[in-house]
């Protein structure tokens, strides 16, 4: 069967058994398939690059996370490169939280022109940076789309 | 395809709200078919009364964009509306109220329901 998730939880919010990165494995060990993970709300705090990512983590757990300890996002990007699960973040919701972050480059070209380009930073490699049409597109291509809150 | 988006917290958080709002939304101008319920203490979003939060846009206000991208099924949870006293005749959209058992009905007839 064809799944796809929506996380609208961050980790600090998850349970210690971590709910939907538990099912996302569970699912994949039973031979389904996992079209696109969509990281909506503060489920965009998931796919933050570290150190962000990790001190969220470590103010709201209640296990306490030590340094070492594997992050949710580690977590989910392990799971993204093992089982090539893609791996969405919603960009208006990131960049309303301050996960990601936009600038506006200049550069120039090669023929010495003024060029401007628009950089997005504070997202984790592993993880794609779109909007709510990839969540549409996964709903509409999965047999069963899981809210997880 | 039918999408159900499901609501059922307080409306003292607006922006949760708005994300909701903003993924059906979404969703219809795709093309899907999409429905609202409201449940429990949700039912507020759509009280006449409820009092302007500063620096958020009333629940009304968002509500009114559903008419534009032709989102007409807004149901709200009969049980929810007596126990915060709100009329359905009453309430800033148009909205069917539901008995538990109509709610079951109406999501088992879904392919997928939001619950953010």
């Amino acid at each position: 069967m064809k799944f796809s998730m929506i996380v609208y939880s961050p980790p600090s919010r998850q349970t210690d058994s971590q709910t939907p990165l538990l099912f996302a494995q569970t699912l994949l060990n039973q031979g389904h398939e996992l079209y696109r993970v969509f990281f909506y709300g503060d489920g965009v705090y998931n796919g933050a690059s570290s150190p962000f990512s990790s001190s969220l983590e470590r103010s709201g757990s209640t296990s306490g996370t030590a340094a070492s300890e594997t992050t949710a996002s580690d977590q989910w990007a392990a799971l993204a490169d093992s089982h090539n699960v893609d791996l969405v973040v919603c960009i208006t919701a990131a960049l309303e939280r301050g996960v990601a972050i936009e600038t506006e480059l200049e550069t120039l070209t090669a023929d010495n022109q003024k060029q401007r380009k628009t950089e997005i930073t504070g997202i984790r490699d592993g993880f794609q940076i779109s909007g709510l049409g990839q969540m549409v597109d996964a709903i509409a291509n999965s047999d069963r789309t899981i809210t997880f809150r | 395809m039918k999408l159900l988006l499901l609501i059922d917290y307080a409306p003292t958080n607006l922006s949760r709200f708005k994300e909701s709002l903003d993924a059906a939304l979404t969703s219809a101008a795709f093309g899907l078919q999409v429905s609202l319920l409201f449940t429990g203490e949700a039912v507020r979003h759509l009280d006449p009364q409820l009092p302007q939060q500063q620096k958020s846009k009333h629940p009304s206000e968002s509500l009114q964009e559903l008419a534009v991208y032709d989102i007409e099924e807004v149901y709200v949870q009969e049980k929810g509306l007596a126990r915060h006293k709100l009329d359905k005749g009453a309430l800033t959209i148009a909205a069917k109220s539901l008995s538990e058992q109509e709610i079951g009905i109406l999501l088992s007839e879904q392919s997928t329901v939001l619950h953010f």
